[in-house]
């Protein structure tokens, strides 16, 4: 009687291989199941993003077509709540307009009032969560001077443990003062327009290009103004400690007759 | 022969079968594909519910974008012209578009998303949340479409979500000494809801 002993020996090697090949075969599988896990989490991330920018973009090309469109009363008041008669009213655009030929350094009360009050209705949805900028300038940028005709903020800031929503109009002393102010903000959407602007001199007829900006942010409860120093202890900026290179007046829309608040 | 059998046993140590010495290996083998299976399911499930979500937000913005057009309303008709367009292309979802009413008393109260919920729900006709021309007992700016075997919007329906537009709308108001042809800045309310 004999036995095959390397037969035997074969069918133990086999066990142990098929073992091993599990094992391998395991440790594959686990990679690609990371892999698809991985995939699981992060599928349409992009595109997700990709469609909210969409939205986000609609919204604020909107925004500037209605400032276009809309009606405002000369004085600012408010349009929907006017009870007298024979009202002065005129488009938001033909107001900047008119004043532009009259005094190419800033806007008068009224039309300021007018603007804020318009942009403050149309974003009114999103009131509680954003902050916004609304501004007029010329894309010229030849001189050192400052080149903004219009400049509205609205931002929500805390004073005496209370936020509150505060509307400013202001003049820019400074080159490129904005670029400070937006970079404690965050992330900007932004929609720009061109405004063409029309100074008459006599007979001479002068045209200009600006460009009409509205940036929006969400809203993070500090005061803009305050330059870094103060609030970093940034050593070097550029911005002097209390001249944050805007000089601010803030705006009262609450009241039937717009007013600015005493400084 | 004797030494030959003894050899045979050592051999034999830990020796089922030719079939049972495989079956250990077929524990890691069954582990893997359970687990592959499973993860390959619910990354198919996901894949394709994000899908619909994508297509669904798509189809939104175009729904808003058809309605709005060029984010200017001259009269009602024009509204109502472009709501009937809409309701010809088979959505996915539900919805109901009105103008915000920017003469409304609630306009002072403060901003709550969750009126609009309540307005389209109630369809209250002494409610002036919505815009309507006349602005008094007028035609309201409301379109709604709802798909084919959807049940009714209801308060309790947690499944919806919003989307506001800019929009400026052309409409005639009394003032005393007369009436005048004014544009309004105002919204445009998108509501999502299956």
């Amino acid at each position: 009687m004999s036995i095959d002993l390397s037969k035997l020996f074969k069918f133990n090697q086999t066990g142990q291989a098929a073992l091993m090949d599990s094992i391998f075969f395991l440790t594959i599988v686990s990679t690609i199941g990371v892999a698809l896990f991985y995939f699981y989490i992060h599928y349409g991330e992009q595109t997700n993003t990709l469609i909210t920018s969409f939205y986000s973009q609609d919204f604020s090309s909107d925004v500037l077509k209605v400032i276009s469109y809309s009606s405002a009363l000369r004085g600012g008041e408010d349009l929907t709540k006017f009870q007298g008669s024979n009202p002065e009213l005129d488009y938001l655009f033909a107001l900047i307009k008119e004043d532009f030929s009259n005094n190419q350094k800033n806007l008068s009360d009224g039309t300021i009032f007018a603007i804020a009050r318009t942009v403050s209705v149309i974003l009114k949805p999103f009131d509680n969560s954003f902050d916004y900028a609304f501004y007029i300038n010329s894309p010229d940028s030849s001189n050192d001077k400052s080149n903004y005709y219009f400049f509205l903020v609205a931002n929500h800031e805390i004073v005496d443990s209370t936020v509150s929503r505060n509307y400013y109009s202001c003049i820019v002393n400074q080159t490129n003062a904005e670029k400070h102010l937006f970079s404690k903000v965050g992330k900007i959407d932004s929609s720009i327009a061109k405004l063409s602007l029309t100074k008459k001199d006599g007979d001479k007829t002068t045209n200009f290009v600006y460009d009409v900006v509205l940036n929006i942010w969400i809203n993070r409860n500090i005061d803009l103004f305050k330059s870094k120093s103060e609030y970093y202890l940034y050593q070097s900026d550029p911005l002097l400690a209390g001249n944050s290179g805007f000089d601010c007046n803030k705006i009262d829309l609450e009241s039937d007759v717009p007013a600015f608040y005493e400084k | 022969m004797k030494f030959k059998f003894l050899k045979s046993k050592f051999f034999q140590k830990g020796f089922i079968g030719p079939i049972g010495d495989d079956l250990p290996s077929l524990v890691p083998i069954v582990f893997a594909l359970l687990l592959f299976f499973t993860i390959f399911t619910a990354t198919m499930d996901t894949f394709a519910k994000k899908n619909k979500t994508f297509e669904e937000n798509l189809s939104s913005i175009a729904l808003a974008r058809q309605l709005r057009g060029d984010s200017l309303i001259l009269d009602y008709d024009q509204f109502k012209s472009r709501c009937d367009l809409a309701n010809l292309t088979n959505y996915s979802f539900n919805y109901s578009v009105a103008i915000y009413n920017p003469f409304s008393q609630d306009s002072q109260i403060g901003f709550n998303p969750d009126d609009f919920m309540t307005e389209f729900v109630e369809n209250n006709v002494n409610s002036d949340l919505f815009l309507q021309i006349p602005l008094v007992n007028g035609k309201k700016f409301v379109c709604e479409y709802k798909k084919p075997g959807s049940s009714q919007l209801s308060i309790n329906n947690k499944n919806y979500y919003y989307r506001f537009y800019p929009v400026a709308v052309s409409l005639k108001k009394d003032f005393d000494g007369g009436e005048y042809s004014i544009i309004v800045p105002t919204y445009l309310v998108v509501l999502i809801w299956k």
